[in-house]
């Protein structure tokens, strides 16, 4: 089942050129990225998605209601985080969460309980009960995702859910909102720039860019470009790439610089790796990575960007998949 | 023996709670009143509503005072008695503790209302607001309800007080028939808090709708009452279409205008041409309500604007 | 002054009244790119302040290319701040703003305007410069606030969570340009949670944690002294029954696992399995589809030092 359902959405601001054109895309279960370049319209696709859209031209369903008729139901039952810091004035945590959920409609006493069961889950421990303008970053974060669970809705929309966290709270507030998908059914719409980060979280992703949409695709089909291996060594570098070459076997990239940290490297598919041991051993290089390359999603959307959908082979693209090419200005 | 689901539970509970403009309502209302200058006022209008209480008591209850009361507030050439003492003495004591505490409540409103919407703008909180499932129009309710709840404390319970320590202290099996008699005294109160709750809270919301700062609400809505009422002292001054227009500006002066008709009623100036002249340079109750209720639904209208706003991202 | 860009810090400690910001600091940074990682609290903040001299340490010196930088324009003339937040004064347009804040450093009008337009056209924003930054995009605003920072061709930048907002291509073309700038010599500090990135621009890492330097160094070099965490190597192969027997008895092999896809090693001595397998597959006497350090990248290497 899709869980957002757009088809020829238009949507005009005053005079100003549309800030989505005809989008017609589906968003399925488990979490989505959603990417594009700044202006592309993602945010006006965010309040049709949590039925704050009025007026537009097409249609739009989420989670099997109208975005048009049911707005009030859909955010009921959608969640919502914002990127920018957003707070209740002068109030506790535990407040803030019980008030919104009482906004959604909860009774104040399962609202209050439910907000310790959020607050608690996100990890903000007994700072629950201290103001929320005393909070961390990171602290500030969990408690926006506090703010969104409360209501316990079936479908979260996250924009740039990690802004601001330590590598570690990053690393801690994926796996948890990965567990909301996994483990309780949860939908999540994953709005970010930060593309590895997508790229560990999602199952799918679908790309905006100047108000078009530009296809949704999922992550699993980016299989490894067959022949392409990401390796690292230690030793002397000229000699060994003077005998890849000799080998047919083409640099693509060398990242880490000459150092051999990060090179890109392709070969015959046929052949496996076996050529690049084969050749470190004859000059006396000592491989410490050879691996089969994915393509990144970061290759991936920089392709959709520049126009070239994914190939069959590294994404394959769903049925609400459409081109729009040479128009872009 | 069990071992429990861990970590994240579904909802099971309800969503048919109260209407949201109550939860809107009452944080609000919250957090006006935990404000310091709500406290501090507070107690001012306390000390004042205090004094004012006991000086009742000695008046309707020290036989020495009371007779000395008949004198003074008693016509040459009508039958006088103690009912009618008191309704007088009412509604000049109702004037004079309005005349202080309407601009008292001009200031709480402005203090602790600055931030009624303009916190929600300046924490960036509206957002959280919009994407629940509410109308524009609940939190326009929500918001709208916080002063006249916060002016209820101060402007309308002391005159209800007030009004029925006067009826307690009637002689015996009498205080029923008094306050039959003086329900119009009630009114006026009631009349007098409308204007004031309305007005006040049309102009808060109007200026707390369009800055995210408090400072500057506070620094325009005083500039709007403490100016209003001096335009409305220079109105007195004046006569004709001017006058009449003037007179009205003040939202303070529109609050107490009930009291001063009221007063004016009493006959106490004996002589009738002042009486004239004080009903001519005294402000309408009508036109004050009038005035404050237009105040209010442009207040409205400029939250409402806001809250129709569907920004939630950048 | 010394020529070459460089910031020095010894024995620097920093605190605010009873709380901790930087517990006995002693670091380099020369020409090139740095990378400056640690959670939050750490003391970064604090580390930024004391080099661009808004803050003086309560120990230690700290000194910029050679001199102290506290309260001293002569130093900050060679200093340009990206900082996180961004205060642009939002009623002129930036052009004018950038002029006017290079004229600060001394340089006369015209040339400040040269200067300001010039940047604000390397950073990518030559077409909106005629206006104000109050309609700008977070990505925009990084952006101008490079061109700030470059405007009086500072020898020393210092850059706090430089790639804020901005989306993937801008990321790309920023991301490039520090690079860029560290080729060209200057000394380049980046300060950054998003360790992937900070992993593309800088070589040279600073991992601070708890006020107090945990480790420099590139990730490789920090990941091989962390001996206490062996070395996990997915060896991908047909060969694993055949290959085990042969790696478990050399030196730092730990555990050896069996999986689907072949042999997960645990070593302190990777450099060891490495050659052996290495010769090995180079002889044709294993098959070696892939050899994966899986733990060695900045992530494994940050989470390792901050647990």
């Amino acid at each position: 089942m899709a869980i957002v359902e757009i088809r020829g959405l238009t949507k005009a601001y005053g005079r100003r050129p549309p800030a989505l054109r005809d989008v017609t895309l589906e968003i399925h279960e488990g979490v989505t990225g959603l990417l594009g370049p700044n202006g592309a319209g993602k945010s006006t696709l965010i309040q049709c998605v949590l039925g704050l859209l009025p007026d537009f031209q097409g249609d739009a369903k989420v989670l099997g209601l109208d975005a048009r008729r049911d707005r009030r139901e859909i955010r009921r039952r959608v969640g919502f985080m914002p990127e920018f810091d957003a707070y209740l004035p002068e109030t506790t945590g535990i407040k803030a969460v019980r008030f919104l959920g009482q906004l959604t409609g909860m009774p104040y006493n399962h609202a209050l309980r439910r907000a310790h069961e959020v607050l608690f889950h996100v990890g903000l421990g007994e700072a629950v009960y201290r103001d929320v303008r005393e909070y961390s970053t990171g602290m500030r974060q969990r408690f926006k995702l506090a703010q969104a669970l409360v209501h316990d809705p079936e479908l979260l929309f996250l924009d740039e859910p990690l802004a601001g966290l330590d590598p570690k709270g990053r690393e801690e507030l994926l796996k948890l909102i990965r567990r909301l998908a996994d483990r309780h059914g949860k939908h999540i719409i994953w709005s970010s720039h930060i593309l590895p980060e997508v790229q560990k979280v999602a199952d799918s992703i679908t790309v905006l860019k100047e108000g078009r949409s530009e296809g949704t695709y999922r992550l699993e089909e980016f299989a490894p470009r067959d022949g392409v291996y990401s390796i690292a060594f230690d030793g002397e570098s000229p000699d060994f790439r003077a005998a890849l070459d000799a080998q047919d076997i083409r640099v693509l990239a060398t990242d880490g610089g000459e150092s051999g940290d990060a090179w890109t490297v392709a070969l015959d598919p046929e052949l496996g790796s076996a050529p690049i041991f084969q050749l470190a051993g004859e000059h006396g290089v000592r491989l410490r990575r050879v691996k089969p390359v994915s393509e990144s999603l970061e290759d991936v959307f920089m392709r959709i960007l520049g126009g070239h959908a994914p190939s069959a082979q590294s994404a394959v693209s769903e049925e609400s998949h459409h081109f729009e090419t040479g128009e872009d200005a | 023996m069990a071992v429990y689901a861990r970590g994240y539970r579904p909802y099971e509970g309800s969503f048919g709670g109260r209407s949201p403009v109550m939860a809107i309502f009452g944080q609000g209302f919250r957090n006006a009143i935990r404000t310091r200058s709500f406290k501090i006022l507070g107690v001012l209008v306390l000390i004042f509503y205090v004094i004012f209480t006991i000086q009742m008591y000695v008046m309707l209850n020290i036989e020495e005072v009371v007779s000395e009361g008949f004198s003074r507030f008693a016509n040459r050439n009508e039958p006088f008695d103690f009912a009618t003492y008191t309704t007088r003495y009412l509604k000049q004591a109702l004037m004079g503790f309005y005349g202080f505490v309407a601009t008292v409540g001009a200031l709480i409103s402005m203090l602790a209302g600055a931030g009624i919407v303009a916190d929600d703008l300046r924490t960036r909180a509206l957002p959280l607001y919009l994407v629940r499932p509410i109308r524009p129009i609940e939190y326009v309710l929500g918001k709208a309800l916080v002063l006249p709840a916060v002016l209820a404390i101060v402007l309308l319970s002391p005159g209800l007080t007030f009004y029925l320590f006067a009826g307690l202290w009637q002689p015996d099996g009498t205080t029923n028939e008094w306050l039959g008699n003086n329900v119009d005294i009630l009114g006026n109160v009631i009349h007098s808090y409308l204007v004031a709750s309305f007005g006040f809270t049309g102009l808060m919301l109007f200026l707390s709708a369009r800055t995210p700062r408090r400072g500057t609400v506070m620094a325009i809505a005083a500039a709007v009452y403490f100016g209003g009422a001096m335009m409305a002292g220079l109105g007195s001054e004046l006569r004709g279409v001017a006058q009449q227009a003037l007179k009205h500006v003040s939202l303070i002066v529109n609050s107490v205008s009930a009291h001063v008709m009221a007063e004016a009623e009493t006959d106490r100036w004996r002589n009738e041409a002042q009486m004239e002249r004080f009903r001519e340079e005294a402000p309408s109750p009508t036109i004050g309500m009038v005035v404050a209720i237009a105040v209010l639904l442009i207040g409205a209208y400029a939250v409402y604007r806001r809250a129709r706003s569907t920004e939630v991202s950048e | 002054m010394s020529e070459t860009p460089s910031i020095a810090l010894t024995n620097v400690s920093k605190w605010y009244g009873e709380v901790m910001g930087l517990n006995d600091v002693s670091v380099e940074f020369g020409p090139g790119v740095s990378g400056l990682l640690g959670p939050n609290g750490a003391g970064k903040s604090t580390m930024l302040k004391v080099i661009t001299g808004m803050l003086r340490p309560n120990l230690g010196t700290a000194l910029v290319c050679g001199r102290k930088p506290f309260d001293n324009p002569g130093v900050m003339r060679r200093v340009g701040l990206v900082p996180e937040q961004d205060a642009f004064y939002p009623h002129a347009a930036i052009l004018d703003v950038i002029t006017y804040l290079t004229r600060l450093q001394g340089y006369d009008k015209a040339e400040s305007r040269r200067r300001a337009m010039n940047n604000l056209e390397r950073v990518g924003l030559g077409h909106v410069m005629d206006r104000s930054a109050a309609g700008f995009s977070k990505g925009m605003r990084q952006r101008a606030k490079l061109a700030q920072a470059l405007a009086h061709d500072p020898d020393v930048l210092v850059l706090d969570e430089p790639l804020n907002g901005l989306d993937p291509t801008g990321r790309r073309e920023y991301a490039a340009l520090i690079r860029a700038l560290g080729d060209e010599g200057k000394c380049v500090l980046v300060s950054s949670h998003i360790l992937h990135e900070v992993a593309l621009v800088a070589r040279r890492l600073v991992v601070l944690h708890n006020g107090r330097v945990l480790a420099e160094g590139t990730a490789r070099e920090i990941r091989e002294d962390l001996s206490e965490y062996p070395l996990t190597v997915h060896v991908q192969t047909q060969d694993g029954e055949a290959l085990a027997p042969l790696i478990v008895s050399l030196e730092g092999v730990g555990r050896i696992e069996h999986a689907p896809t072949g042999l997960i090693v645990r070593t302190t001595q990777p450099n060891r399995l490495f050659d052996e397998i290495g010769a090995m597959a180079a002889e044709g006497k294993v098959t070696v589809e892939a050899l994966d350090p899986v733990d060695e990248d900045l992530e494994a290497v940050f989470r390792y030092l901050t647990q």
